[in-house]
């Protein structure tokens, strides 16, 4: 089977020849719940940024679904979504300006647009303030926003930094259960998170990350063990100062 | 499928003059505001063209029709390169949303494509408002024929292509110089400064090229042209000469340089964005801190704001800047020469009588004030967390203003003063009336800020130029008051010492009725 996302051998280097990641390499499969953990300034949301193709890199390769980032890089972003952990949405238009504008983006069309939209707005509760400025919004409802904008077309390959900050416990309940049902459709999801408790319970598959240098990687369980997660975390991460 | 470079340039038009919030806004105040500064900048244009049309028409009086599309497109390129170099740092390097827009399946040559089209339309505008009058009243004017006269008006669309990418080529590459260095904003600050001189100093040079061909008003234009702009000269002969064949060639320069433009940059976006995003760590070694106080703390902080955004630094500058440069060069030309060299009889007489006026011009084009609390943007609740007074926070920014406008001032009036060798009482007015304009334009500044602030920029560019309110109220409103002044004063010199008191007393009393107004504002309020 196709990983749906593969990197292989990424470095990101730096002026004044600064490693932020170094020689990283992980696979993400179809129906996959990937979560990626780390200290702050780990590399996560640089090697984030490359794999949703914002951000050049040295070394390496990451592959989305067949395609090369580098080499393909729109046919990548076709079947990818990303979110980031701070979502800067645009504040001068209108919540359901914002959607179709995503849905226009990746040539969704009407009827679903409009059912996804239905649906997604109703889960997280926003559906009445779509008509609103975004300049009005909170945060977790910006949060909201830009996730249903992310949903709409069913991306293969759902890129997520932080994706749960913000959030109230109804909508993380929500993203949670989204999360879940996007993968039993054969997507995959590549996260990154501090909630080790969110991670220990929804991920397939984990990788920790310090220092651009991947420490620890493969099933939940195997890295696991018998311990949590944040004692697996605490043990390597304080076994390689 | 929805052509993707449409929907990135729809969401950009969205956002120019806040068209989208009069439409959405559920604020009646909002919508009221809006409608009329809408009102007002369609009154803003309108009087532009007029002026636009009068001068048109003088020229045309004048007899010297023939040469109105060569003067209008150089004007209309002079402007363009210069207004578009003010702005070119925040057009394709380091947008907010620069994430959001480069993870959609978008080409970067789309994006490029998206974010030049606004450049242009803003130029256009531009083209329209000096161009189209020249047009119309070389159609009624002139004999070009049917066809020279349609080249003349289609031309306008072509017309701000090249300086447009001349001037963002310049501002990229200094961009991308800059990132080598270690202070990337001072360095790039210096660079773009010493850019405009160059434009500046070049077009005053290519004005006294051909001293003898001053009688000739349309040898001398066609020869600047020539020399300073060839695309001018293409335009100049296909209406005179009725030949589509210049024409074309014009707008096929214009398009190919586009194009390369575009294809470079594109090819080269991601890389020169992820330079700029890019902050390499240096590691914190502890060393005792200085204690100051709040006051100290913000302006500290304002005043390194100002450093850390070339587009802000370099927009709020540039008078200052030029005025120190002509204050210097004036001092190796004696002012009788001066006189000899323009040709107006009694110059040097005039102009030590109206020299604080002139000074007070410079003065009027710089307000950091006027973008301070717009650049707080999204991290205004910091700002709005920290326990002062709102006062407090507008005079920390009041108070870089007058530093940054202060020792240009103080430096040209020492200068000016010492060269011209002006009277008592022109001495004391020279002091005076520049520090009056300096306090004056600080506080009109801040609070026109306070009135029309624009905290959801994704770039400073909007915050900063990009049709940001306060700004262009500020520069209006300060312009106005020491140009018209400054004409009176031409025109009644004999009392001129008055008018310049008499102002000085009515800027001294508005400063203070706008001040006490800034003491009213609550920051949640704004």
């Amino acid at each position: 089977m196709q990983a749906v996302l593969e990197i292989k051998n990424f470095t990101k280097e730096y002026s004044q020849g600064k490693k932020a990641v170094d020689n990283l390499s992980l696979s993400v499969m179809p129906g996959e719940i990937h979560g990626f953990i780390g200290h702050n300034g780990a590399g996560k949301t640089t090697t984030i940024r490359a794999v949703v193709g914002v951000m050049g890199f040295n070394e390496g390769e990451i592959i989305i679904d067949g395609h090369s980032v580098k080499s393909e890089p729109v046919k990548c972003k076709l079947l990818t979504a990303y979110i980031p952990d701070n979502p800067d949405l645009y504040d001068y238009i209108t919540g359901i300006q914002y959607l179709n504008y995503m849905a226009d983006m990746f040539s969704v069309g009407r009827k679903q647009r409009e059912e996804r939209i239905r649906k997604y707005a109703e889960f997280f509760g926003i559906t009445d303030s779509l008509g609103n400025l975004v300049s009005s919004y909170s945060h977790g409802m910006k949060q909201k926003l830009a996730l249903i904008g992310a949903f709409l077309h069913e991306p293969k390959l759902l890129v997520l930094d932080e994706p749960f900050v913000g959030l109230d416990p109804e909508a993380a309940f929500h993203l949670k259960a989204i999360m879940r049902e996007l993968c039993n459709r054969g997507s995959a999801i590549f996260f990154s998170t501090h909630v080790l408790d969110v991670a220990e319970k929804l991920c397939d598959k984990v990788s920790i990350i310090k220092q651009g240098k991947m420490i620890i990687s493969g099933n939940m369980e195997a890295v696991r063990g018998s311990g949590s997660l944040e004692d697996v975390f605490m043990e390597v991460v304080e076994n390689e100062k | 499928m929805k052509n993707r470079y449409l929907l990135l340039l729809k969401m950009q038009l969205y956002n120019l003059f806040g068209i989208n919030r009069i439409l959405h806004s559920h604020s009646k105040k909002e919508k009221r505001r809006n409608a009329a500064l809408g009102g007002a900048a369609i009154l803003i244009v309108g009087l532009m063209i007029i002026y636009s049309t009068i001068i048109s028409m003088s020229l045309a009086d004048m007899g010297t029709v023939n040469i109105l599309p060569t003067i209008s497109v150089l004007i209309c390129s002079l402007i363009t390169l210069v207004l578009t170099f003010l702005k070119s740092f925040g057009v394709l390097i380091g947008l907010r949303d620069y994430d959001m827009v480069t993870s959609l399946p978008v080409k970067n040559s789309e994006v490029v494509l998206s974010r030049l089209t606004m450049v242009y339309l803003t130029n256009l505008l531009i083209s329209i408002i000096v161009e189209l009058p020249s047009v119309v009243i070389f159609w009624i004017n002139a004999d070009a024929g049917i066809s020279g006269n349609i080249m003349f008006l289609l031309s306008l669309l072509f017309l701000p292509v090249i300086p447009m990418i001349i001037s963002l080529g310049l501002g990229v590459l200094i961009s991308v110089i800059s990132f080598q260095s270690k202070h990337k904003n001072i360095f790039s600050l210096v660079l773009s400064t010493l850019m405009i001189l160059l434009i500046v100093v070049a077009s005053i040079r290519a004005q006294n090229m051909n001293t003898d061909e001053i009688l000739n008003v349309g040898i001398l234009f066609s020869g600047m042209a020539n020399k300073l702009y060839p695309p001018a000269a293409l335009i100049s002969k296909a209406v005179e000469q009725q030949k589509w064949s210049y024409f074309l060639a014009f707008v096929g320069m214009s398009v190919l340089i586009g194009a390369i433009f575009v294809a470079v940059a594109a090819h080269y976006y991601q890389e020169m964005n992820t330079a700029a995003f890019s902050h390499s760590a240096i590691k914190y070694e502890e060393k005792g801190l200085k204690v100051s106080s709040p006051f100290k703390a913000m302006y500290k902080r304002e005043f390194n704001r100002y450093f850390s955004c070339t587009i802000y630094a370099l927009n709020s500058t540039i008078g200052m800047v030029l005025l120190l440069v002509v204050s210097l060069l004036l001092l190796f030309i004696s002012p009788e020469a001066l006189e000899q060299q323009i040709g107006i009889v009694g110059l040097s007489q005039m102009l030590r009588r109206v020299l604080p006026l002139v000074i007070a011009v410079f003065i009027t084009m710089t307000s950091t004030a006027s973008a301070s609390l717009s650049l707080e943007g999204k991290n205004r609740w910091l700002m709005c967390s920290v326990p002062v007074r709102a006062i407090d926070i507008f005079n920390s920014k009041i108070a870089v203003n007058l530093t940054v406008i202060c020792p240009f001032a103080l430096a040209s009036v020492v200068l000016l003063g010492l060269k011209m060798g002006v009277s008592l009482i022109q001495a004391v007015l020279l002091f005076i009336v520049p520090a009056v304009y300096a306090c004056f334009i600080s506080v009109l500044g801040m609070y026109m800020n306070v009135k029309f602030p624009k905290y959801d920029w994704t770039s400073e560019y909007y915050a900063v130029k990009g049709g940001a309110i306060s700004v262009l109220a500020t520069m209006g409103v300060g312009m106005l008051s020491s140009l018209l002044p400054l004409f009176s004063c031409i025109a009644f010199q004999n009392i001129s010492s008055l008018i310049m008191v008499v102002v000085s007393i009515l800027l001294l009393v508005f400063s203070f009725i706008l001040y006490g107004q800034l003491q009213r504002y609550r920051l949640y309020e704004i």
